[in-house]
C-alpha cells in the first residue's frame, strides 16, 4: 500500500488494527468502513461487526488487514478509482487479493526486527491427476515498542488450497483458511502487576470454493460461481480497575424506564468486561462471461448475481461479575448480538468491456457497467442502490494515452448502523447517605430507555467517483502518469439528531424522602424537591455525513541510468479530504449563560438551532516520494533507497460565524428566529421577548451568536523520511534482506503554525531488521 | 631519548595551564550587586504613616533576604547575585479602629548590572475578618493506586477578635484553564484591572445567620463523610459546616450537613466545587447584594467563541489566595490570576499533578489571649501559606 502515490511511509506495526484508506485523509465511518477487501473472490465482510453501546464516530471501522498473511499472497490489486461492476458494497477503495495457488517449492520466509517476528512456510504440491494442493502456515509475533512490552500481537494462520480440474473445461479451486490472532495490552513485565490487561482474540475459519466452467457458447463462454463461508469467534476481555474518584459509583443496570433503587460502590474495584462476537458471513456469486467480436471491436461481457448474508450470533457485551461491572455507567448495559437480525443483500451486475482498435495506434477501451444492490429485501429497512460505472481510455499516439471514468459505489450500512443499541440515560433522583444510619442510606436513579427504531429510511452510502488522467510513454522506457480525481459521498453514515424530552424528579430529606431512622428510606414520589426536563437524542443513525476527497496523483518512472545500473521512480500526490455533517446543528445553551438552577443540573431550557453543513473539517497533504533501485549483478545484490517529503500537511476544523435560526422548546416545538429578533431575549420559559423579561432569567440572543476569531488551519512543518533496503540473492535458494526505516533517525521537535509547543515528528517510524526467504 | 621525552612532557604540563589561564577574560565575571527598592506610598496612606522601619524581603529558590526600609522608604540589599527574584513587603496599620494591610510586591524581577534601583508601589487593603485559611485540593491515590478527589475541602477562618456572621458570603473559584484565558496583563488591557475571572461561585446560605467565633473555622467540602479508609492522607469531614450538594449522584452527600448554594458554574452539570488537584486553584471571598448572574461574562482573551467565565468586580473581593500550578520548571508567576493588591504572590503544592494529599494552609502568627491562633495575613501567600500532608481540618498547628 505504501507504494501508492501519496501514501505515507511507516512501519507495519501489527499491534494495532489497520484498515484500508485509499484516497482519503480521514479514517471515518464513510471512508474506512467502505473500503472492501476481496480475498480469492469473496469479500471480507465487515457488515456483521458489532460494537456495544451507542454509535461511535471514533471506533475502529473497516476490515482489519492483519487478518491477511502477506506471505500467502500471490497478487494484490488496489483499485483506487472506479472498480468493475463485479465488485460492490464499498465506498472508497477496493483491494483484490489472490492467494497462492499452483505448484511451488518449499518456501520459507522469516522477518525479524526488534518489534516483530514473522515466519511462514508454504508449498504447492502437484498431485498429478488428483490436482494441486497448496498449504501455507504463518506465525507472527509483534510487540510494538521493544523497550516497553505493554502491547503484543500473536497470529497463527494456516491455509490449505486445493485446485482440481474435473474436466479440462471445469476448473475448481477450494481454499480453507484458519486464523487465530490475539491482541494483548497490559502492563510492562517490569511494572507492578495489578491485573490490568486487555485481551482480544479472533479465531476465523473461512472456506471458499471457486469454479469456472468453459461452456464456450455464444452467450456463455465461461460460467463461474463462488461459494464462501466465514465464521469468526471474537472475544474481547478487558480487566481493569474501575476508578471511583468521587466516592460514589452507582451500579446502573436497569433496563426499563422508571425510578430504580441502585446499589453502589464507594471505592475503586477490579472488574472484567467481555464482548463476545460471532460474525458469520455467507457469500454466493454466479458469473457469466462471454465476448462478441465485430470488425475492429471486441466486447467482453460479464453478468452476474450475488447474495450475501451477514449475521452475528455472539453474546455481545457482558461482565465477568455483574455485581461489579466493568462499565457501571449508562453505556454498560449488555446487548446480545444474537438478538439482531441478519443482513441479507442481493446484487446483480452487468458489464461490457469494449476494445476498439481504431487504428494501429489509436485504441479505445471502454468499460461500462451497472450494479444493482438490494438490502434486506422485503424487510422493514429495505433499501436499494443502483451504481452505474464507466471507465474509458484512448491511445492518441504511441506515447500518449488519456483516460477517465465516472461511477458510483455504494456501501451497505452494517448491522451496527441498521440496528443501533437501545439508548439509556440515568439521572440521580435521591442520594441520601446519612453517615450515622447505614440502614437508611438510599440511592435512586431514574433510568430513561429509548429503543432506537431500526434505522428506517437509511440509504446505502453512495460515492460518486470521477477521475481523469493522462499517460506519457517517453523514451528509454520512461513513463509519466498524472491523474486528477474527485470522490464525493453525500450520504455517509452519521448520527441523526432527533430529540425527545422527559421529566425526572429529585427527592431530598425535605421533599419526598420518607425517613425512619434505623429503617430503609422510601420515597413519596408525589412530593419532589425539583423536577427537571431533559432533552435526549434518539440515537438514530442516518446518512448525515458528507465527504469529498479530491486530489492529483502523479507517478513518474524515470527509467534506468545504465552507468550506475539504477532505476529511479518519483511519485506524489496532493490530496484534500473535506468532511462535514448535514445533521441538524443544535446545541444546549452554554452553562455560563444560565442560572445555576440549570447549569448545576446540566439541563437547558431550550435547544438552539444553527444552520447546518456550514462547519467542516478539511485535511490537506502534499507528499512526494523518490525511490532509487540499484542492481549490483556482480554481488547479486539489489539496493533500494526511498526518500519521502511531506511538503504540506494541514487540518482545518472550520467553524463558521453563524446566527441562531431557531430554538426547540421542551415540548419539542420548533420556533423560528429571524434576523429582526437578534437583539431580543429568550426566557427560561423558552419564549421570545423583545426586552429582557422581568421575573425570570433570560438569555440574550446576542450571546447565542457564534463568532469565531481563531479560524485557522493547523499546519505541520515540512518533514521527511528515508529508508534503505539491501537484498542479497542466495543463489537459487533464496534471498536475505536487511532494511532500515527512517534510516537517518529524523525525529525532530518542531512546532506548528498555531502553537509554540515543540512536538516530536516522525515518531514510531524508525525500525530495522532482516528478512530471509528460502526456496527449499 | 626516554629522558628527553619525559622532560618535554613535564614542560608541556606546566605550560598548558599557563596558556589556558592567559586566555580567560575576567571582565564578564558575575559580581554581587547592591539593589535599592524604593517603596511608593499609595494615595490612601496618610502622610503620617512612615515608610521606614518595615521588612522588605527578596526571595529566590526558598532563600529569603530581609532588610529594613529607611525613613524615606528605601530598602537596600547588598551582595545580591544577579538572578530573578520575588521582592515583597507588607505591614499592618490601624486606622479608625480598623486593621489594614499595606503591601507591595515585584514578582519575577530580573536583577542585573544596571538594573538595581527599583520602585515598589504599595497598596492598602482593609483586613477581612474572615480569611481563606486552608485549601485541600490535591486529592490522593487510593489503595488500588486510583485517584480519589472526594475528600477535597476549603476552610475559612475568623481572624478577627469578634464573632462574624458568614451567611451570604460568596466563595469564588478562579479560572483554572491552561493556557490561561486571561493574564493580568490582558485584564489590564481589556478591563482596566477591574475584574477577575471566575469559573464557579458558591454562597453560604443567607436564610439564617451563621456565626463564626474568633479563631473559628468554616469547613466547606463536596462530600462530608469520613474518607480516612481511602488513604492515611484523607480526613474525616463529617463535621463539615457546608457541603456542595452533588446532583449527579456521584458524591456521597451527608444529609446532616447543610447545603452550600451553587451560584454560578461555567460548566454544565457541575454543582460541586471543582478544586483542581494540581492547581491552579485560586479562591476569593466576596460579598454583594447584586445578582451575580447579571455580572458580565467573557470569552478567553482575543476570542469570540468557546468557553466563558464570569467577570467578578475586584471591588467586591474581601480576600483572595492565588494558588498556582507547579510545572516541571517551577511555578510560572506569569500565570497569576489575582492582582498583587489582592495577593502579592501565590501559593502552590510541591507536586506538579497533585494526588499527594498536600494541603496549603496559613501559618500561625500568634495566639490571642483566649488561646486561639491568629493567622498570618499579609496578602502575600508565599509568606502566609505553607504546605503539609498531615495537617487536619480546623487545625493550624501541626
Amino acid at each position: 500500500m505504501q507504494l501508492l502515490p501519496g501514501h505515507i511511509m511507516g512501519n507495519s506495526d501489527l499491534t494495532s488494527a489497520s484498515n484500508v484508506q485509499v484516497r482519503t485523509l480521514v479514517n471515518n465511518n464513510t471512508s474506512a468502513f467502505g473500503a472492501s477487501v476481496v480475498m480469492d473472490g469473496m469479500p471480507m465482510s465487515n457488515n456483521a461487526t458489532l460494537s456495544q453501546g451507542p454509535f461511535s464516530a471514533t471506533a475502529f471501522t473497516g476490515t482489519d488487514l492483519r487478518q491477511v498473511s502477506a506471505d500467502d499472497i500471490e497478487e494484490v490489486e488496489v483499485v483506487r478509482g472506479i472498480p468493475s461492476a463485479e465488485y460492490g458494497d464499498l465506498t472508497s477503495g477496493l483491494v483484490v487479493v489472490h492467494s497462492k495457488i499452483g505448484v511451488t517449492p518449499w518456501q520459507f520466509k522469516g522477518k525479524v526486527n526488534p518489534g516483530l517476528m514473522n515466519f511462514s512456510l508454504g508449498k504447492g504440491l502437484n498431485l498429478r491427476k488428483a490436482g494441486v494442493l497448496n498449504f501455507n502456515f504463518d506465525y507472527a509475533q509483534a510487540w510494538g515498542d521493544p523497550r516497553q512490552k505493554t502491547r503484543s500481537f500473536h497470529r497463527y494462520t494456516g491455509s490449505v488450497g486445493y485446485g482440481y480440474d474435473i474436466t479440462p473445461r471445469w476448473h475448481t479451486q477450494t481454499k480453507l483458511r484458519f486464523l487465530s490472532a490475539r491482541d494483548w495490552t497490559g502492563q510492562d513485565p517490569d511494572a507492578i502487576q495489578d491485573g490490568t490487561e486487555s485481551k482480544n482474540t479472533n479465531t476465523t475459519f473461512s472456506l471458499n470454493h471457486n469454479v469456472k466452467i468453459d461452456v464456450n457458447r455464444l452467450l456463455a463462454r465461461t460460467i463461474g460461481y463462488t461459494i464462501g463461508v466465514t465464521s469468526t469467534w471474537t472475544d474481547n476481555r478487558t480487566t481493569s480497575y474501575v476508578s471511583n474518584s468521587t466516592g460514589l459509583l452507582p451500579i446502573l443496570t436497569a433496563r426499563e424506564t422508571g425510578y430504580h433503587t441502585v446499589p453502589w460502590e464507594t471505592r475503586s474495584y477490579q472488574a472484567t468486561g467481555i464482548t463476545e462476537g460471532r460474525p458469520l458471513n455467507i457469500f454466493l456469486k454466479v458469473n457469466d462471461a462471454f465476448y462478441v467480436k465485430a470488425g475492429h471491436t471486441r466486447q467482453s461481457f460479464k453478468v452476474g448475481a450475488e447474495y450475501k448474508y451477514d449475521v452475528n450470533n455472539g453474546r455481545g457485551y457482558y461482565n465477568g461479575d455483574e455485581r461489579l461491572p466493568y462499565r457501571p455507567n449508562s453505556d454498560g448495559r449488555p446487548r446480545a448480538f444474537s438478538d439482531i437480525p441478519g443482513l441479507h443483500q442481493i446484487a446483480a451486475y452487468a458489464e461490457d468491456q469494449l476494445v476498439w482498435n481504431i487504428s494501429k495506434v489509436n485504441v479505445l477501451h471502454v468499460t461500462a457497467g451497472l450494479r444493482f444492490t438490494a438490502l434486506q429485501p422485503f424487510g422493514d429497512v429495505a433499501t436499494t442502490a443502483l451504481s452505474p460505472r464507466l471507465n474509458a481510455s484512448l491511445s492518441l499516439t504511441k506515447w500518449l494515452e488519456i483516460r477517465g471514468g465516472i461511477g458510483m459505489n455504494s456501501k451497505t450500512p452494517g448491522l451496527n448502523y441498521l440496528y443501533p443499541d437501545a439508548k439509556y440515560a440515568d439521572h440521580v433522583a435521591a442520594n441520601y447517605m446519612p453517615q450515622d444510619d447505614p440502614a437508611g442510606q438510599l440511592l435512586v436513579y431514574h433510568t430513561q430507555r429509548y429503543d432506537v427504531p431500526y434505522s428506517k429510511g437509511m440509504k446505502n452510502a453512495t460515492t460518486t467517483k470521477a477521475e481523469v488522467g493522462i499517460d506519457f510513454k517517453l523514451r528509454s522506457g520512461k513513463k509519466l502518469s498524472i491523474l486528477a480525481y474527485s470522490d464525493y459521498t453525500p450520504n455517509g453514515f452519521g448520527p441523526q439528531t432527533e430529540y425527545f424530552t422527559y421529566a425526572t424528579s429529585m427527592f431530598t430529606p425535605e421533599h419526598g424522602l420518607v425517613i425512619t431512622p434505623g429503617s430503609a428510606t422510601t420515597i413519596n414520589y408525589a412530593d419532589p424537591a425539583v423536577t427537571l426536563i431533559h432533552y435526549m437524542t434518539t440515537g438514530a443513525i442516518g446518512n448525515t455525513n458528507e465527504t469529498r476527497n479530491r486530489g492529483i496523483e502523479f507517478d513518474f518512472d524515470c527509467g534506468k541510468i545504465t552507468a550506475i545500473n539504477t532505476s529511479f521512480f518519483v511519485s506524489g500526490a496532493y490530496s484534500e479530504t473535506k468532511t462535514w455533517s448535514t445533521d441538524q446543528n443544535s446545541s444546549s445553551v452554554k452553562a455560563s449563560l444560565l442560572p445555576a438552577s440549570y447549569s448545576s443540573y446540566g439541563t437547558t431550557p431550550f435547544k438552539i438551532i444553527y444552520p447546518s453543513a456550514v462547519d467542516y473539517t478539511r485535511y490537506r497533504r502534499f507528499v512526494t516520494t523518490l525511490r532509487a533501485v540499484t542492481n549490483i549483478p556482480v554481488l547479486r545484490m539489489v539496493a533500494s533507497f526511498t526518500a519521502q517529503a511531506i511538503w504540506h500537511n494541514s487540518t482545518w476544523s472550520y467553524t463558521a460565524d453563524k446566527n441562531p435560526i431557531g430554538w426547540i422548546d421542551t415540548d419539542l416545538v420548533r420556533h423560528e428566529l429571524t434576523d429582526d429578533m437578534l437583539n431580543g431575549y429568550i426566557g427560561m420559559d423558552a419564549r421570545y421577548y423583545d426586552t429582557a423579561p422581568v421575573g425570570q432569567a433570560c438569555v440574550s440572543v446576542q450571546d447565542l451568536l457564534v463568532r469565531v476569531s481563531d479560524n485557522e488551519p493547523t499546519k505541520s512543518p515540512i518533514t521527511w523520511n528515508t529508508s534503505f533496503r539491501l537484498t542479497k540473492e542466495l543463489g537459487k535458494v533464496g534471498a536475505l534482506s536487511l532494511y532500515v526505516n527512517n534510516m537517518l533517525f529524523y525525529e525532530p521537535y518542531l512546532s506548528g503554525n498555531n502553537s509554540n509547543t515543540l512536538t516530536q515528528r516522525n515518531t514510531g517510524t524508525f525500525s530495522f531488521g532482516a528478512e530471509l526467504s528460502l526456496n527449499l | 631519548m626516554t629522558k628527553y621525552i619525559s622532560k618535554l612532557l613535564r614542560v608541556q604540563a606546566l605550560l598548558l595551564p599557563l596558556l589556558l589561564c592567559a586566555c580567560v577574560d575576567f571582565n564578564d565575571v558575575t559580581e554581587a550587586l547592591t539593589v535599592q527598592v524604593q517603596l511608593v506610598a499609595p494615595e490612601e496612606l496618610t502622610t503620617s504613616e512612615s515608610l521606614g522601619g518595615h521588612d522588605v524581603s527578596m526571595a529566590l529558590n526558598g532563600q529569603t533576604i530581609t532588610v529594613k526600609s529607611d525613613d524615606k522608604g528605601l530598602a537596600t540589599f547588598q551582595g545580591i547575585i544577579p538572578d530573578i527574584y520575588n521582592i515583597s513587603t507588607s505591614w499592618k496599620i490601624f486606622q479608625d479602629a480598623q486593621r489594614y494591610t499595606v503591601s507591595g510586591s515585584l514578582n519575577s524581577q530580573l536583577l542585573k548590572e544596571g538594573q538595581t534601583r527599583l520602585t515598589m508601589p504599595l497598596n492598602v487593603v482593609k483586613d477581612p475578618d474572615v480569611i481563606i485559611s486552608k485549601i485541600a485540593s490535591a486529592g490522593c491515590k487510593d489503595k488500588n493506586n486510583r485517584t480519589y478527589m472526594a475528600g477535597k475541602y476549603l476552610e475559612l477562618y475568623n481572624n478577627s477578635d469578634e464573632p462574624v456572621d458568614v451567611s451570604g458570603l460568596y466563595i469564588g473559584l478562579l479560572d483554572s484553564d491552561n493556557p490561561q484565558p486571561y493574564t493580568l496583563e490582558n485584564l489590564q488591557e481589556d478591563y482596566n484591572s477591574e475584574y477577575v475571572l471566575l469559573k464557579q461561585a458558591f454562597r453560604i446560605p443567607a436564610d439564617k445567620p451563621f456565626l463564626v467565633q474568633p479563631g473559628g473555622t468554616v469547613l466547606l467540602t463536596n462530600s462530608a463523610i469520613d474518607h480516612r479508609d481511602v488513604s492515611p492522607l484523607e480526613s474525616d469531614l463529617r463535621g463539615a459546616d457546608f457541603e456542595a450538594k452533588d446532583v449527579s449522584g456521584t458524591y456521597q452527600n451527608n444529609p446532616a450537613v447543610p447545603a452550600l448554594e451553587s451560584a454560578f458554574s461555567r460548566t454544565s452539570g457541575s454543582a460541586v466545587m471543582n478544586l483542581v488537584q494540581g492547581g491552579p486553584c485560586g479562591v476569593v471571598l466576596f460579598r454583594t447584594d447584586e445578582d451575580i448572574t447579571t455580572f458580565p461574562r467573557t470569552y478567553a482573551y482575543g476570542k469570540t467563541s468557546g468557553n466563558q467565565w464570569l467577570l467578578l468586580p475586584v471591588r467586591l473581593i474581601l480576600d483572595g489566595v492565588d494558588y498556582l500550578k507547579k510545572f516541571n520548571d517551577g511555578v510560572r508567576v506569569k500565570t497569576k490570576r489575582l492582582y498583587t493588591f489582592i495577593d502579592a504572590s501565590y501559593t502552590n503544592i510541591n507536586a506538579t499533578a497533585g494526588w499527594t494529599g498536600e494541603v496549603v494552609y496559613r501559618r500561625t502568627e500568634s495566639h490571642a489571649a483566649d488561646g486561639h491562633a491568629v493567622l498570618i495575613d499579609t496578602n502575600n501567600s508565599l509568606n502566609d501559606f505553607q504546605v503539609s500532608t498531615i495537617i487536619k481540618p480546623r487545625v493550624y498547628d501541626e
